[in-house]
């Protein structure tokens, strides 16, 4: 079990394992360890969100066909023409 | 801590040399100085666990080689899961490894550190941690 101290001006967490007592600094203040079930917790934002982006594949391709119906520019580009490519050498079945 | 010895091609795997775990959600950097030395030492650290508050699993690595000049060679740090990153590799002031991570959230965060001294410089190194610190700072504190 690891011992947690903060420094005093409070911003630091210092850890000290089993057998490490001589580091401990007597400004340190000992954090108290609650053995309480954590409470639960909602993720950030930019957690739930990367969850559920689409795939960055899928979103490339999303680009791609705004490309393609010309909703944003950069048809006959190189990347769109390597990819286009692929999808020749590879037809979608009907 | 199991310390699995492999034979001469395999090197030696320390599983779980290090449990780190904390319950306060930030600082948002972890600094965790090893005892690796400028003794030309190659190493592959890797962390696995779990990070609570961001709902995400943690394997992150870090590799490098140490040279007797001051030198840090072949570094490069790798992240999977998402729960927490291998930030950064530095010397500290007496000229051992740090390992630097990062995370959005370090609530209910814990992680072992496993080890993989499979070269034939540093080969069966015995890894540890000697201090470790949770901190806001993002460049090196050791």
């Amino acid at each position: 079990m690891l011992r947690q101290f903060r420094d005093p001006d409070g911003t630091s967490i210092h850890f000290i394992a089993e057998g490490q007592e001589a580091n401990i600094q007597p400004e340190w203040t000992e954090i108290e360890i609650s053995n309480d079930p954590p409470p639960f917790v909602d993720p950030p934002y930019f957690i739930k969100r990367m969850k559920e982006y689409p795939g960055v594949g899928d979103q490339l391709d999303m680009l791609w066909h705004m490309m393609d119906d010309e909703i944003i520019p950069g048809k006959g580009s190189e990347w769109y023409n390597q990819i286009l490519a692929v999808k020749n050498a590879h037809p979608k079945p009907e | 801590m199991a310390v699995l010895q492999g034979d001469s091609r395999i090197g030696t795997q320390q599983k779980a040399f290090y449990r780190f775990m904390t319950a306060a959600g930030e600082p948002l950097y972890v600094h965790m100085k090893t005892n690796i030395d400028l003794n030309y030492i190659m190493f592959c650290i890797e962390a696995e666990g779990y990070n609570y508050g961001l709902t995400l699993p943690i394997l992150c690595s870090w590799i490098g080689y140490t040279y007797g000049d001051g030198s840090l060679y072949n570094t490069a740090v790798t992240n999977y899961y998402g729960g927490m990153n291998a930030h950064g590799i530095y010397y500290s002031s007496d000229s051992k490894i740090v390992l630097r991570a990062y995370a959005g959230s370090h609530y209910y965060n814990g992680f072992i550190l496993n080890s993989y001294m499979v070269n034939p410089n540093g080969y069966q190194y015995r890894v540890s941690i000697t201090n470790a610190i949770q901190t806001s700072n993002s460049g090196n504190y050791y």
